[in-house]
């Protein structure tokens, strides 16, 4: 009795792994050769070659050499390359920052445009900038915010990486009682860590919570001793800035200038494993986030307030 | 002579101290929340803002709440004064000098605060010397300024009679009064009416700072947009009657505890302070239904979510127990039941003031607590990043120390100034008809 017990046991989870490989294979399956009937029944719109396909037809603005509509076989590489890679585009606002670089400060307007189709919740962006920027603990320029939309079986899950919106009227500059923070000429509101006196009047302004007050912690608080990369210094607005200088000010995303003037683009455009974050000179009308803030598909957050964000998402 | 004769200082008969167990224990009070405020203040000299627990999302905690309690009550002091010597008010000139020292030290603590609350202590002079005029809070130090100017100015005019008889005598408070009388000992009658003219002028000056930074202090609040709950007229207003319930309790416990003189003589003072003080708070109460009311009624989740934390939320307690019940019930109460009896006017005024408090903290705390994005609360994982907030001890005890320093502050300028006239050889009389050498109005 025992044993026949054990052996039925045993039948049932190699039934079940068996399944379940069959399964994971078919959606792996579905998943590269893109959506056949049955593999559109079972994934529906989660199905991702699908999903790139569809936005790429409708949604890319910058050119692409392959055909929109792909045959239903037709590998994820291929599908990539119908939407144009990231690499692609990333070239493109390379090139245009060098164009925006040579102009004077006036004269060019700098944008962030966010994908929101493309983002794939990674957060990559997020640690590229703590990195690049060496922001303590406490200190995160551009969360990812996550969201869970739509009931169960019509789920699906939105990710908005939210840096500073460096808006046009931004709320939080004229509260500053020091004239510590203002708007550059080329549209990026800045902090100037040497007049901040921390009162964080700011803070509780901006509608977008995106400034953050430095505390002075670190990373090995509680440990034993301080690790070198703490002592290092950041490189905001192409400065030199030990930790100290900056503790008890308030710190936010200034587009990465230090990298912009070195012709760089901002530390979160580069790193998007997804490619949904651009960036460019929105006074040039052949930009590629010009292209992108007129396809239609753009929104900013809390438009009502009438900030007029220089960030902007697409659905 | 007599035409001048309205105002001067406290009068004639009344008794050298306050009863002893009050002070007694009053004072074992003071130094134990002193020494545990100077741990705070070494804490945070030492460990900078690191030990506290406000962050970035509700970055304003404790402290700003205390501060804004401290100069508000500034303002009522100096509001109060104002009203007694414009309005000639008989009943209250015993505790007009006081009410100006009040409203000085009042200002002072909430200032050390606020600097104290700065992430950058060192650069405090920027507000002063390289403000920027588009924000309030450049304007509201300016009116700090202008007003502690004016209300030292105010002090010394009234208390000058005083200083030039006491400075004839020996010892520290007679070496005080002839470091503060500036060689200006003429006591006349002429002078003294000179002088009284000038406080009355210093007054009118003085209620244009008071009133704007009092509002000030709301409007800081009250134009953030970006914070639907805070974003109401009403703050400014609503600090006003804070202004007066605060400063008319602290008033009121002071002439009910501390003052010197028989209690049947200063009851109808305490009185009179106790329903000025009760009067406000009814006004407040008025002011902050109509806000919660209406900010309910409106049903947009981001204000609704914020009076939910209020009445509903973590520290429900405070608003409905401390300021509604213990705050505002209790002291009404006391005024209808016990009107009569001094001390249970003093109490009512404890109360009325501890009640005002969490208005304070129900103004500052909940405006931060709901999210600018609900998904904002888990974006990224950080003690800063977080939407609960409760004060840490050294929240506490820093604020304890300030409070405590105001009080000693306090304690000192009655002690070496004139200021409640009740010293024998001392005693200003504003009474028609009495002797009494040191009043502004004359006295004879």
């Amino acid at each position: 009795m025992q044993k026949s017990s054990r052996r039925k046991l045993l039948r049932g989870a190699l039934v079940a792994a068996a399944g379940g490989a069959a399964l994971s294979v078919g959606k792996v399956a579905a998943i590269e050769n893109g959506p056949g009937p049955a593999a559109t029944t079972a994934l529906r719109t989660k199905n991702l070659a699908g999903a790139l396909r569809e936005r790429g037809a409708a949604r890319e603005p910058f050119p692409r050499p392959a055909p929109a509509v792909l045959p239903a076989t037709q590998p994820l590489a291929a599908a990539q390359a119908a939407v144009g890679t990231p690499t692609s585009a990333v070239a493109r606002m390379q090139e245009e920052l060098v164009r925006a670089m040579a102009k004077p400060m006036e004269q060019r307007k700098w944008a962030m445009g966010i994908d929101l189709g493309k983002c794939v919740g990674c957060s990559a962006c997020t640690i590229a900038c703590i990195a690049e920027n060496h922001l303590p603990p406490g200190v995160v320029y551009r969360p990812v915010l996550e969201e869970e939309i739509g009931l169960y079986p019509n789920v699906t899950r939105r990710f908005t990486p939210r840096p500073c919106m460096q808006c046009e009227e931004p709320p939080c500059v004229p509260v500053c009682p020091v004239n510590a923070t203002s708007k550059r000429p080329d549209g990026v509101v800045e902090i100037n860590y040497d007049k901040c006196i921390g009162c964080r009047y700011c803070v509780v302004a901006c509608p977008y919570g995106a400034r953050y007050f430095d505390f002075g912690d670190q990373y090995s608080d509680g440990t034993p001793a301080k690790q070198p990369y703490e002592e290092s210094h950041g490189p905001e607005y192409g400065r030199d800035w030990s930790r100290e200088s900056v503790e008890g000010v308030v710190r936010k995303c200034q587009f990465c200038l230090h990298r912009l003037n070195a012709g760089m683009l901002p530390a979160c455009v580069t790193t998007c494993i997804g490619g949904a974050t651009y960036f460019g000179d929105r006074n040039d009308p052949d930009s590629l986030i010009n292209e992108l803030e007129a396809s239609g598909r753009a929104f900013r957050l809390k438009e009502d307030l009438g900030t007029k964000p220089k960030v902007f998402y697409l659905l | 002579m007599a035409t001048v004769a309205k105002i001067g200082f406290p009068a004639g008969a009344v008794r050298p101290s306050a009863p002893r167990i009050w002070f007694t224990a009053f004072a074992l009070v003071w130094a134990v929340a002193f020494a545990a405020g100077l741990v705070g203040l070494a804490q945070r000299i030492t460990e900078g803002h690191r030990p506290a627990d406000y962050g970035t999302y509700v970055t304003w905690g404790l402290w700003v709440a205390v501060y804004q309690y401290l100069v508000v009550m500034a303002a009522g002091a100096f509001l109060i004064a104002a009203a007694i010597y414009l309005l000639r008010l008989k009943a209250l000139q015993r505790v007009a000098p006081a009410a100006l020292l009040l409203g000085i030290v009042s200002l002072l603590a909430g200032m050390i605060l606020v600097l104290l609350d700065l992430g950058r202590m060192e650069r405090f002079w920027r507000v002063v010397l390289a403000p920027d005029w588009s924000s309030i809070i450049a304007w509201v130090v300016v009116a700090y300024m202008t007003f502690l100017v004016v209300s030292a100015a105010a002090l010394w005019l009234v208390l000058r009679p005083a200083l030039a008889e006491r400075s004839r005598e020996q010892g520290l408070r007679a070496g005080v009064a002839r470091a503060l009388v500036f060689g200006r000992r003429d006591v006349t009658a002429q002078a003294r009416e000179r002088d009284l003219r000038t406080v009355r002028l210093l007054m009118i000056l003085g209620i244009v700072p008071a009133i704007g930074f009092t509002g000030g202090e709301g409007a800081l609040f009250g134009v953030l947009g970006a914070r639907p709950f805070w974003n109401s007229s009403m703050f400014p207003i609503a600090f006003l009657a804070a202004a007066v319930v605060t400063a008319g309790a602290a008033l009121t416990v002071l002439t009910a505890f501390f003052a010197p003189g028989h209690s049947g003589d200063k009851h109808d003072v305490v009185q009179f302070l106790a329903r000025l003080t009760l009067f406000a708070l009814g006004v407040l109460l008025v002011l902050e239904f109509a806000e919660y009311s209406i900010g309910l009624y409106a049903s947009l989740p981001a204000q609704e979510d914020a009076y939910g934390e209020i009445l509903t939320g973590d520290y429900w307690w405070s608003f409905w127990l401390i300021h509604l019940v213990a705050g505002a019930a209790v002291p009404f109460a006391i005024l209808a039941l016990r009107g009569k009896s001094t001390a249970w006017l003093g109490a009512a005024a404890v109360l009325a003031a501890a009640g005002v408090f969490t208005v304070r903290l129900n103004a500052v705390i909940p405006g931060q607590v709901i999210p600018q994005f609900e998904s904002l609360r888990d974006a990224f994982s950080d003690k800063r990043l977080d939407f609960q907030y409760s004060p840490s001890s050294m929240e506490w005890l820093v604020s304890l120390f300030v409070v405590s320093l105001a009080v000693l502050l306090f304690y000192v300028g009655y002690q070496l100034l004139p200021v409640s006239g009740a010293r024998p050889g001392e005693q200003p009389d504003i009474r028609p008809g009495t002797s009494g050498a040191t009043t502004l109005d004359g006295g004879q």
